[in-house]
């Protein structure tokens, strides 16, 4: 026990240390240095390739910035974050694909446009759908949050709208027959449909068109009209469309074979790297979220079983209930983004030290019934005989009960740990990279989710596999005392 | 050496209140052998745990050594190290080997160190016979021989007293003998038993006195010879003469 919390400890440590490292890092302000915030989830716009964050939009920002002879420090932030930022002055500019909107623009400018995106619609390859109109009443899939996604769901008030994660998803829900259309840019509709050329194609024209533009805090009227100045330079020399080129080049280059995937999805790029990177962020947070959630349910399963009636253990039992019935009584994403956004939000605490702590608490309640559950079925002889014997009653429960209800509760107790390990898949949720988060990023690059879904199942199985064989062991010796 | 004085129990149920043990006076005098039978349902068990504080009884007062033990500011932990119990149902502790199960409650409470608890359990053992078996758990034994064990148990902590609760009843028959007669022999060496049972024999054997109990009152207090030849309680006659 010793050992484990020493760990414990220091893996606490070492997140803080990183912690307190990287923020340094991103404050060693250079006054030549400029902020740029930008939502790293919108190939291939802006995308994260491996640690580093890349796409259409960050090589214009990194041209603007290079013309201006300044240091550019990119900031990825969450979509909705990005007018805050702005509003705040935390970065210089921000470009993630943004349109103009009246919304918007009371509270930031816009430059002038570098792109101009079109909403394309794919179809089924039969499908005899020939124009937007038709789309009305027809079930439809979007990239959640985009101006796709607002369109159809003004225009299109008849349809069934299916919001996506990322368009690859949405194009094989098309494939398997649950969708009528897709609407989506036109780039990611090209390479999407180029991978799925046999079964969908796009309907002629565009659904409407976008234009993206770069944002500035209001009133930034010098650096709105460098930028637009750079802007209108980089479109006469074709240094966009050449960008542009770059990034929808490389996915054209592809077939469909599965080795070709394989290759893509994992070789490519070191994507697997990715994989291995969210392996080693899952485990940790399992593991830590384990040991976490053991201590909290052996501690409250023993409040609960206490016989004691004095004041301090009424009120332990009020908070353990309190605790218990919160827990169990909410889903874990919500759990976690409560402690994330509301009870920690302020703490400054690395996200995986957060995910950690959410998941231990949340683990910590069901690991307590399951303790509170292998103390009860110890015979009540059993205490009776120690306490016959002039053991008191916290020597009984230590020498003689928990001993046997910790044996008892192994088999469930590894359930709970294979929960948990699947559990910390919702990581994700406050942008940690861990095994599942890492196998989206993957298709959201490549535009294949095949590939990148099983590799991640696949890894899941085999860690909860061996622990089912390890707990097999386990008990195994733990049943020594019942061979006769 | 126990003195009981108007001890009573009642249980609240769903049919009323229940009087398990009603007015209880008697004295235990140090090497006696007492045995408690009658009718199952007459409190003879909770008459026993009252003894050793496992029961709390309603009201009236329990004196071990003169120490009154059903006070609310008694420590029974220290009068249970010198009052020994047998269960019914053994209640080794199935995680511990044989050895361990005896000599955890003397090294947890640190009154012998490791190696005395040891040596003591090894020549207890060795007394009942089961010496070659220290390194078992108690799920490779026997019932009889799990019953000598947790009677060398409640020994090892060297009790004034012994308390027995049906040591016998979850027994296999060829089994009993083997059980009594290490009891048999405790007596011998003088131990003051109190022994709730329904082994006649041992009774009859063994017992210095026999308490017959009844609806939670002790309706017979006599010496063996006399109650199993001519008692004059009615109603011991009749129970003796069904189960004889």
């Amino acid at each position: 026990m010793k050992k484990l919390v020493n760990s414990l400890l220091f893996t606490l440590l070492l997140t803080l240390l990183f912690n307190v490292v990287e923020q340094n890092l991103i404050k060693a302000e250079d006054k030549k240095q400029i902020n740029v915030a930008t939502n790293a989830e919108f190939g291939p716009f802006e995308y994260k390739d491996g640690n580093d964050i890349v796409g259409i939009d960050i090589d214009i920002a990194k041209y603007i910035v290079d013309k201006m002879g300044a240091d550019i420090n990119i900031i990825d932030i969450s979509f909705d974050a990005l007018i805050l930022e702005l509003k705040n002055h935390t970065c210089d500019f921000a470009i993630a694909a943004m349109s103009k909107n009246d919304e918007k623009e009371n509270s930031v400018d816009f430059s002038d446009p570098y792109f101009i995106a079109k909403q394309d619609v794919i179809l089924p390859i039969d499908s005899e759908i020939k124009s937007p109109g038709e789309l009305n009443g027809k079930r439809i899939g979007v990239h959640l949050g985009t101006t796709g996604d607002s369109y159809c769901t003004n225009n299109f008030k008849d349809s069934e709208i299916h919001r996506y994660k990322n368009g690859a998803e949405a194009v094989m829900d098309l494939v398997n027959g649950r969708l009528d259309a897709v609407v989506i840019d036109d780039l990611p509709a090209r390479m999407l449909i180029e991978k799925n050329n046999r079964s969908v194609k796009k309907m002629d024209g565009h659904l409407f068109k976008e234009e993206y533009r770069i944002v500035v805090p209001k009133g930034e009227i010098e650096l709105l009209y460098r930028i637009n100045t750079i802007l209108t330079e980089m479109k006469s020399t074709g240094k966009i469309d050449e960008i542009v080129e770059k990034y929808t080049k490389e996915s054209s280059k592809s077939n469909n074979s599965l080795i070709n995937q394989i290759y893509n999805n994992l070789i490519y790029k070191e994507r697997y790297m990715g994989i291995v990177q969210g392996l080693i962020t899952t485990l940790k947070i399992t593991v830590v979220a384990l040991i976490i959630g053991l201590i909290l349910g052996v501690a409250t399963a023993l409040i609960k079983v206490s016989k004691d009636n004095n004041l301090l253990m009424k009120f332990l039992n009020i908070i353990a209930n309190t605790y218990l019935s919160v827990i169990k009584g909410t889903p874990m994403v919500v759990q976690l983004f409560v402690i994330y956004y509301l009870i920690l939000g302020s703490s400054g605490l690395d996200k995986i030290l957060v995910a950690m702590i959410s998941f231990g608490i949340n683990s910590g309640a069901y690991v307590s019934d399951i303790i509170r559950a292998g103390i009860l079925s110890v015979d009540v002889g059993q205490t009776e005989a120690g306490r016959s014997l002039g053991l008191n009653s916290r020597q009984t429960m230590m020498k003689i009960v928990f001993p046997q209800a910790l044996k008892n509760s192994m088999p469930t107790l590894c359930n709970e740990f294979i929960n948990l390990l699947k559990e910390t898949s919702v990581a994700g949720f406050i942008g940690i990279m861990d095994l599942s988060k890492a196998g989206e990023v993957i298709r959201s690059q490549t535009y294949e989710p095949l590939v990148p879904l099983l590799s991640v199942a696949i890894i899941y199985f085999s860690i909860t596999q061996s622990v089912v064989w390890l707990m097999s062991l386990l008990e195994r010796r733990l049943r020594k005392s019942d061979m006769r | 050496m126990i003195c009981v004085k108007n001890l009573k129990k009642s249980f609240e149920s769903s049919q009323g209140t229940i009087d398990v043990l009603n007015d209880i006076t008697t004295n235990v005098d140090k090497g006696e052998k007492i045995a408690i039978i009658g009718p199952s349902g007459a409190g003879k068990s909770v008459f026993l745990r009252c003894l050793n504080g496992l029961e709390k009884p309603t009201s009236g007062e329990v004196f071990f050594n003169g120490q009154c033990i059903t006070e609310p500011g008694c420590d029974m932990n220290i009068i249970r190290r010198q009052i020994g119990m047998v269960f019914q149902q053994f209640n080794l502790f199935p995680h511990l080997t044989i050895r361990q199960n005896i000599t955890l409650v003397p090294t947890t409470l640190k009154l012998k160190s490791k190696d005395e608890a040891n040596e003591i359990a090894e020549s207890l053992l060795k007394r009942v016979g089961l010496l070659n078996k220290a390194d078992s758990y108690p799920a490779q034994l026997s019932g009889g021989q799990k019953q000598r064990v947790a009677i060398v148990r409640a020994m090892a902590m060297n009790p004034k007293v012994m308390l027995f609760d049906e040591p016998t009843s979850a027994l296999d028959p060829e089994m009993v003998g083997e059980v009594l007669s290490v009891m048999k022999d405790l007596a011998n060496d003088g131990m003051t038993m109190l022994v709730v049972t329904h082994e006649m024999s041992f009774a009859k054997e063994v017992a210095t006195r026999v308490l017959f109990m009844e609806k939670g009152k002790i309706i017979s207090d006599d010496i063996p010879e006399h109650l199993f030849n001519k008692s004059d309680n009615a109603r011991v006659r009749e129970f003796l003469s069904k189960i004889l």
